[in-house]
């Protein structure tokens, strides 16, 4: 008996199993009707994959991912949640709504030390996430700085803590974020009939 | 060995080994070059974020195409939600793109021809034909990623074959 295309198709793709396997080799062996066809459906895979996206077009574009990848991924020591950087790109219109629930946790570590600019006091925990509420403003050095946390937007401190490379995490509390065009979602897409 | 996704080590390794794969998933889909080097980049920024521990590169492989291919979809369905109208429009008017006289059967083999019948497959056959030809995945690996059995995947791919034969058969 003749081999359908379904089969053809499954053996030109090594996938056809024994015995099945050696009886469509036998058939094909003698009958040209079905070499003829296994040799057609076996060109038509070839062109198809000839047609494939080549080394040259994708080499400059794995180049410049990867360096946009080190300059906003990966420079990230601590990564950042997936609702803080829906916040981030949200920012200006999200924070003045959100301050009022929000927490800042500042992954602190010896926090602006080195850094020469101590005009912004705020104390630091040691490796510890600290709650804005709790922490107890540091008096600056300069008689002349006498501002606290307080006089400061949030988006005023996390400007300046991104502009010092330190992570910041922010969580709302109590308000929905609206979901980046719900991309999220895709990934529970059905790709099925 | 254990490869966490978070680990940058680990994420240069895998970005060096996927990303070829992924890039030509992406854009055998979407054919777009630009939608494509978006949607590999936005995969790795979820790679990297969700800092995920998985068993072998091959199951890091499994979760990034999946993740491309879905992202790759979803675009192309929007795409095609917002060009419905214009297409409809453009259909009417075509001509008849078969020239009169002897017909000698044959397959366009160009390689334009060929990557845009590729991504006007349906969807189900399109994922298949991608994931087996580009992404050179046997139909286990295939049936996995798109979640569906091996025999299902048998059809498909002789039944996007077959789709294929018949769009790319013109007359010379
Ligand atoms: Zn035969």
């Amino acid at each position: 008996m003749c081999l359908d295309d379904q089969i053809l198709n499954t053996y030109i793709d090594g996938e056809l199993s024994e015995p099945w396997r050696s009886g469509a080799e036998e058939h094909l062996s003698h009958c040209k009707a079905c070499a003829d066809r296994a040799e057609a459906i076996s060109h038509l895979r070839n062109v198809v994959r000839r047609a494939a996206v080549t080394a040259e077009e994708i080499s400059p574009r794995k180049d410049r991912v990867l360096a946009i990848l080190e300059k906003n991924t990966l420079s990230r020591q601590k990564k950042q949640t997936r609702l803080g950087r829906i916040v981030n790109m949200k920012m200006g219109h999200l924070v003045g709504m959100a301050a009022a629930y929000t927490v800042v946790f500042v992954g602190a570590w010896s926090l602006f030390a080195g850094h020469g600019e101590k005009n912004i006091p705020i104390a630091a925990a040691q490796n510890a996430p600290i709650e804005i509420s709790n922490i107890t403003p540091v008096r600056s050095v300069q008689p002349e700085r006498q501002k606290t946390l307080d006089d400061f937007s949030l988006e005023q401190i996390l400007q300046y803590l991104d502009a010092k490379g330190y992570n910041v995490d922010l969580t709302l509390k109590g308000i929905q974020p609206i979901p980046a065009s719900g991309i999220e979602e895709i990934e529970e897409i059905e790709s099925d009939i | 060995m254990e490869l966490r996704s978070a680990d940058e080590a680990v994420f240069r390794r895998v970005y060096d080994e996927l990303f070829s794969v992924m890039y030509k998933v992406a854009y055998h889909v979407t054919l777009n070059a630009d939608i494509a080097e978006d949607i590999c980049q936005d995969a790795f920024v979820r790679f990297y974020d969700k800092d995920i521990t998985f068993p072998s590169m091959d199951e890091a492989k499994f979760w990034l195409i999946r993740v491309v291919k879905n992202l790759s979809i979803n675009h192309v369905k929007k795409k095609s939600r917002e060009a419905a109208s214009v297409e409809k429009m453009k259909k009417a008017q075509a001509s008849n793109p078969f020239r009169d006289g002897e017909s000698q059967l044959l397959i366009n083999e160009s390689q334009d021809a060929v990557r845009r019948a590729v991504a006007a497959l349906p969807e189900i056959y399109r994922n298949v034909i991608v994931l087996r030809e580009y992404a050179d995945l046997d139909y286990k690996a295939i049936g996995r990623i798109l979640d569906i059995s091996e025999s299902n995947v048998k059809v498909r791919v002789h039944r996007a074959r077959k789709e294929l034969e018949a769009s790319l058969m013109r007359e010379v």
